[in-house]
């Protein structure tokens, strides 16, 4: 089910009265209601992957329980390991299964060897990257003593399957969720109506910026041969905020869901193209899966306390990982390597954590100088983004020899005018609210109610005017 | 939560408000006009853009109740309203070749056209009420009024600067033939015909005959260029018809000359006032 679908417009009305109205005396009714309603919710999409998540679900939960009855270190590694190749098994087999057959099967005719394997017409399930990782932080937590595990299957099965951010995040630590699912809610008139905003804002990130982007970026990187270089970069733009309005919306509903049913969820992106380096960037973009490749690899490794050679092992590893994680392929790989690239240096002269707060905290307009940096960074990721973005690596080379060709001085064939206005629009509400944990939470909304409401229903009408006539999926919902 | 609740439902009645309002200036923009139709008629003609781009026939007893985009779907829930309706004699359909193109059955006027519908034209009940009532009521649920309205509203505050060249001969060659090519790529990119087309033109055809109507298929004219581009296909309406022992008038030809049109497909107002002299005389005989 998409959250910008008239099917997501009626279910969500009907679970908030059961969930509030008819279940709220109960902890335990309210838990299997959303079990229930997240299963639907996911079902709703292809019903056959329902066993997985519940297989998954069950695997994870008998793990938790041995390991909380478990003293024996080894007995203890055992079942942590069983955990994880049963979870990354799966995500290994339905993603990853074709890019490593193709790639050794390659690699084999290169040394002049023919193998005869065929690939597998495999169907990705939607969010599997997702919950998966959820999954594996409950065991490893467990594992390591951090989290009490759960005896009660339901609120497991409810965490695991939790409906607003099952398919695409954030990726929710048992430590944060589980906690909140095993505790009675309570209605939080003041959470509720934030919840309804931050919704209303990831909706017009998604309907407004991120699907009217996709029509010409999609135009531009599928017919890329065709545009020179300076329309490509136009191309390369749109999808950079694309990606964002995109992502960034989907999480901002899955919160502001959340919220409505009294969860809290993590924050899963701070405004980061307004970023002064890319270290700073990284602590505002993804925020539940650069945190969980943080604290479940990165630290597991060494992080950045050993010597030169290894933290730049490590930061290599925790970026290709991390791009390897988004697909089966050789671009996300790359774009993984080039974000470690841009890293290292700030790394190896200790400048990764020189931009902690918010970029000019105490006055209305940036300085030279960090306007000069966010440019900057903000052009290292557009280029980055285009190898997330192409078909294949030679799709991106091609793209990018031709942004730095003479033909980046031509007159873009395509420059719609209107859109990018709405971009600037876009990016000076961001900036206005950057302090805030989404656009429509800031002070003047808390203040005036007439004008809260105006905005409102301007954004509505906003949606409503520039939605696109082709549904576009969410683009997680791949990965 | 009494009052988040009453919050809500004040909220929701102001948006239904707006949705009025919204839904009044497509009334005036969008919906009105297409279902305006003369009942006291003998004769109609039932095309898309092809047939809409001749205006009115006024002064005579014909009825042109074409419109831009309209599919062989739209235009039997026409037929089966004037038969109900009006004492339909005649009724002339466009057989182009494009008429049966899968295009179509994306790219019609079924939400305007559900107007002249029925309960008995749909399966079921809560069908009936999404597809006649529930988009055409809360149009803000739709992109389609969404993508009017803006366009609606920016024409009126920025009036549109680029007035459309109206005669075809006076674009560049290269522009002709560039114009040409992407509208062939539109209409004649499916190698098939769309078989829901096919089976609503054949109901058309049963139900002229149920009814006593006599039916003429026709094809409009077309530019050279358009006639002479490569991606030319015909999803056969014609041979249908030629089946059905029905008679065609084929104008496809008609002018060979591009100041009568106003792209490749489209007639302007002098190729439009000929051709409609035209065709009332042959109609007449």
């Amino acid at each position: 089910m998409l959250f910008n679908s008239l099917d997501f417009a009626i279910f969500l009305p009907i679970v908030f009265i059961l969930y509030w109205f008819v279940v709220n005396k109960n902890l335990k009714h309210q838990n299997i209601l959303i079990a229930i309603a997240s299963y639907v919710f996911y079902g709703w999409w292809d019903w056959r992957f329902l066993a997985l998540i519940l297989f998954s679900t069950l695997v994870d939960y008998v793990i938790g329980v041995s390991l909380g009855k478990e003293q024996n270190l080894y007995k203890r590694k055992v079942l942590l390991w069983i955990s994880i190749i049963v979870n990354l098994g799966f995500l290994g087999f339905f993603k990853y299964y074709n890019f490593f057959l193709d790639n050794f099967k390659s690699a084999f005719t290169f040394f002049g060897f023919e193998i005869n394997a065929n690939s597998l017409n495999i169907i990705l399930p939607v969010g599997i990257s997702f919950y998966t990782f959820q999954t594996l932080s409950y065991t490893i937590d467990v594992y390591k003593k951090r989290l009490e595990p759960t005896k009660d299957f339901i609120s497991f099965a409810a965490f695991v399957s939790f409906f607003p951010q099952l398919v695409a995040g954030p990726i929710e630590r048992a430590t944060n969720l589980l906690p909140q699912i095993l505790n009675k809610r309570k209605f939080e008139y003041n959470e509720a109506v934030d919840g309804l905003r931050q919704i209303l804002w990831g909706l017009f990130k998604k309907i407004v910026i991120a699907d009217n982007c996709a029509t010409y970026a999609n135009l531009i990187f599928n017919n890329s041969a065709d545009y020179s270089g300076s329309t490509l970069l136009i191309g390369a733009i749109f999808f950079t905020f694309q990606i964002y309005g995109d992502f960034s919306g989907y999480s901002d509903i899955a919160i502001g869901t959340s919220r409505l049913f009294g969860f809290n969820l993590m924050q899963n992106f701070a405004f980061p193209y307004f970023s002064r380096d890319i270290a700073e960037f990284w602590r505002r973009w993804h925020i539940s899966l650069s945190t969980w490749f943080r604290d479940y690899l990165y630290i597991p490794l060494g992080g950045s306390k050993g010597g030169t050679w290894m933290k730049v092992r490590n930061t290599f590893i925790i970026f290709i990982v991390s791009g390897f994680w988004h697909g089966a392929n050789w671009t996300f790989v790359v774009w993984g390597a080039l974000n470690a690239l841009y890293f290292l240096p700030l790394l190896l002269t200790k400048r990764n954590r020189q931009n902690m707060e918010v970029v000019a905290g105490d006055s209305y307009f940036p300085n030279i100088k960090e306007l000069g940096q966010m440019f900057f960074t903000f052009s290292l990721t557009v280029l980055a983004w285009i190898f997330f973005r192409a078909d294949d690596m030679h799709h991106a080379m091609r793209y990018l020899s031709e942004i730095f060709s003479n033909s980046i001085l031509v007159k873009p064939e395509l420059f719609p005018k209107e859109l990018l206005l709405l971009l600037n629009i876009f990016l000076l509400i961001e900036w206005i609210a950057r302090k805030h944990k989404h656009a429509l939470e800031g002070p003047i909304l808390i203040k005036y109610k007439a004008l809260r409401w105006t905005i409102y229903l301007a954004i509505i009408i906003f949606i409503f005017l520039f939605r696109t006539s082709d549904k576009i999926e969410f683009i997680y919902f791949q990965f | 939560m009494k009052k988040f609740i009453i919050q809500i439902l004040l909220f929701l009645f102001v948006l239904l408000v707006f949705n009025g309002i919204f839904k009044l200036i497509l009334n005036d923009i969008y919906f009105d006009d297409y279902q305006q139709v003369n009942l006291n008629s003998q004769t109609y003609l039932l095309a898309d853009s092809h047939g809409e781009a001749l205006g009115q026939f006024s002064e005579h007893a014909f009825f042109n109740f074409s419109a831009p985009s309209d599919s062989y779907v739209d235009m039997k829930y026409k037929l089966e309203y004037l038969i109900s309706k009006s004492d339909i004699k005649t009724l002339i359909l466009t057989v182009d070749n494009h008429a049966l193109s899968p295009y179509r059955d994306n790219s019609n006027n079924i939400d305007r056209s559900s107007y002249f519908t029925f309960r008995d034209d749909y399966s079921n009940f809560l069908e009936y009420l999404e597809q006649k009532y529930f988009y055409q009521i809360f149009v803000m649920f739709d992109s389609k009024y969404g993508t009017l309205l803006k366009k609606y509203l920016i024409s009126t505050i920025v009036p549109d600067g680029f007035s459309q060249q109206n005669i075809w001969g006076e674009e560049t060659d290269r522009y002709r033939k560039d114009a040409s090519f992407k509208r062939s790529e539109m209409q004649f990119s499916f190698n098939y015909q769309s078989t829901k087309l096919k089976k609503e033109l054949v109901e058309i055809i049963y139900l002229c005959k149920a009814n006593n109507i006599k039916l003429i298929g026709i094809k409009f004219p077309l530019s050279k260029d358009y006639l002479n581009v490569p991606e030319m296909k015909n999803y056969g309406s014609d041979k249908i018809f030629q089946e059905n022992g029905l008679e065609i008038m084929n104008f496809e030809e008609y002018f060979i000359n591009n100041n009568f049109f106003k792209d490749q497909d489209h007639l302007n107002k002098k190729g439009a006032i000929l051709f409609k002299n035209n065709l009332i005389q042959i109609l007449s005989r």
